[in-house]
């Protein structure tokens, strides 16, 4: 089956577009509706799915168990814990065997990168914590410690898988001195000590 | 040695940010990033303080679709309605105070209008997988799209190599041996849902649905070159006589045509109108941009002209009294009198058409050495007698 062979329908209104639509790399108008579209097919479409076995039973008492399913013979062992597992709780993972609750710890402990699924922006945090110290001198003695701790505590750290941006820090910075400086004019303000 | 992999730190996957980040919903935007890795693409959205990570593998990935849609227009048209406001106020006598503020203004618009053309066509990007479809919206711009595409396909491509290959025809010497000749490749008609719903892969036998078109009355339009009608008579009465009437006549000529652009726009959407008219209103939309840029123009050389507390009367100004205004004049005249009547014209055409009713099917023309046509079978009239059984 070839990728050329396939007919694709409008994103917009479901006709189907002209021949030779999919990956020609440019955009193709919908003879219905107008709108151009440009659609790249690749090989994973046409691919049959995958079934998974439910594991076999065991039939000799000196075969290894499942950890989840003690009836069923292990056909693999999890990369991360170790544990014996039978075909039906062996979770294929980019050539790692893996089971579900390797998985699950991954997710809501962030031990495992690949499956963090949520996470915090606190680098984002730092930015407001640091425009609030600016913009509201009375209460910049909380915000500007606050956005100088999360600017300089996350940098390497960032609790995050994608690494917070060069700017956001260094904007983060630069705002967060800004506000102590106008913190400061405004307790020697009001204590007098500018006059 | 288990529970030491387990809370053993996270290995850092290294990620390169792409290009380009969008928003998505008004009340609470979400910001949306992409990231490539070194085998998946990293959907990154930001709500509040919380990040949501999504990986699109590349072995995985098996369409992605980019839709070009109107926003960019739709930006432009609302700055530009903003703008030619700033400059009618600009040119009117009664915000003399006001002429740097409102030229500051207007050519802030200027530049977020120019900022807005030249990023490119805005496009919707959609991502799928077996497990569904997912809009990036971080790819809202056509060019960013294209080079996010030229990045990620050879890496996509490169992932689905052995996939390629399993799927690939079999050799051509096993089709010449066959006595009807190599079989005809099977057509594949993929479906491309954009409702980011989690759907399963769509099989090849998907019946397509196809929208039926909406029947257009054609008021808008009507309405639209009719207005464009009054404004050409507008125009060249505007351009022997002066006054009052007529200024604030043009104001509510410049609504009239505004709300017909964009009504007729929307009713001939996905309608059945003839597509001559579409051009017309399309061609309409730009001449009334173009419309707009010439009088923020004129705008902005009377202001200068007449300085911050300079004369008043427009008669004094050298600028109406010039050929170049006087050739844009004629110029308006023309081009509105050919969008009006062209327009009115052509849904007279149409109105006729649809009235008429229906030609009868012409005979078809007997051959000469035909025999006449035998008699239909006679019916049985109630007073004939039935044959006895």
């Amino acid at each position: 089956m070839a990728l050329s062979n396939i007919e694709v329908s409008c994103p917009s209104c479901g006709a189907a577009l002209p021949d030779g639509a999919a990956n020609s790399g440019n955009l193709t108008p919908c003879p219905r509706c107008g709108v151009r579209t440009l659609v790249e097919v690749y090989p994973a479409l046409l691919a049959p799915r995958e079934t998974k076995g439910v594991g076999e039973l065991i039939v000799d008492d000196k075969e290894a168990s499942c950890f989840y399913h003690p009836g069923k013979k292990a056909e693999a062992h999890c990369s991360y814990c170790g544990r014996f597992l039978c075909a039906l709780c062996d979770v294929d993972f980019d050539g790692k065997h893996l089971c579900s609750a390797c998985i699950q710890a991954g997710r809501t402990k962030g031990t495992l990168e690949e499956f963090r699924t949520a996470g915090k922006a606190h680098w984002l945090i730092g930015l407001h914590c640091a425009v609030a110290g600016l913009l509201f001198p009375y209460v910049g003695v909380f915000f500007v410690p606050a956005a100088f701790y999360y600017a300089i505590r996350y940098r390497k750290h960032p609790g995050s898988p994608v690494p917070p941006e060069r700017s956001s820090f260094v904007g983060t910075m630069v705002l967060a001195t800004l506000g102590a400086l106008a913190q400061a004019f405004w307790i020697m303000g009001i204590t007098g000590l500018l006059d | 040695m288990a529970e030491t992999a387990l809370q053993s730190p996270p290995n850092r996957i290294p990620y390169r940010r792409l290009r380009g980040r969008g928003y998505q919903g008004l009340v609470r935007p979400t910001l949306s990033r992409l990231y490539l890795g070194p085998d998946h693409l990293l959907l990154v959205e930001i709500e509040g303080y919380d990040e949501k990570y999504r990986r699109f593998y590349f072995r995985d990935v098996q369409t992605i679709a980019v839709r070009r849609d109107m926003r960019r227009m739709g930006l432009n048209l609302a700055l530009g309605i903003i703008w030619g406001l700033l400059s009618l106020a600009l040119i009117g006598p009664a915000l003399q105070g006001w002429f740097y503020p409102l030229g500051i203004a207007s050519s802030l618009f200027i530049l977020l209008i120019l900022v807005n053309t030249l990023r490119g066509a805005t496009c919707a990007a959609y991502i799928s997988t077996a497990a569904g479809t997912k809009r990036l919206y971080a790819l809202h711009r056509l060019p960013l799209a294209r080079r996010c595409l030229q990045e990620i396909r050879p890496l996509i491509q490169r992932a689905q190599e052995d996939l390629a290959a399993r799927l690939a025809p079999p050799p051509e010497a096993t089709a010449a041996d066959s006595p009807e000749g190599p079989p005809r490749p099977e057509l594949v008609r993929v479906k491309i849902d954009t409702s980011e719903k989690v759907v399963a892969a769509a099989p090849p036998e998907t019946p397509r649905i196809e929208e039926p078109l909406r029947h257009c009355t054609g008021i808008a339009h009507t309405f639209l070159f009719v207005v464009f009608l009054l404004s050409a008579v507008h125009s060249l009465a505007e351009f022997l006589f002066q006054g009052p009437v007529l200024k604030a006549f043009s104001a509510v000529l410049f609504f009239c045509i505004l709300t017909g652009i964009v009504w007729s726009l929307i009713s001939q959407r996905r309608s059945d109108l003839d597509s001559r008219l579409k051009k017309i209103a399309w061609a309409s939309f730009a001449y009334f941009v173009v419309l707009l840029f010439a009088a923020a123009i004129i705008g902005a050389t009377m202001a200068v002209e007449r300085g911050p507390f300079g004369i008043v009367e427009r008669k004094e100004l050298t600028v109406h009294n010039s050929t170049p205004y006087a050739v844009l004049m004629g110029a308006d005249i023309l081009v509105s009198v050919a969008i009006g009547l062209g327009g009115i014209l052509l849904l007279r055409r149409r109105r006729t058409e649809t009235l008429a009713p229906p030609a009868e099917p012409r005979p078809e023309p007997r051959p000469v050495d035909a025999q006449p046509p035998a008699p239909s079978v006679p019916s049985v009239s109630p007073e004939t007698p039935e044959p006895p059984v």
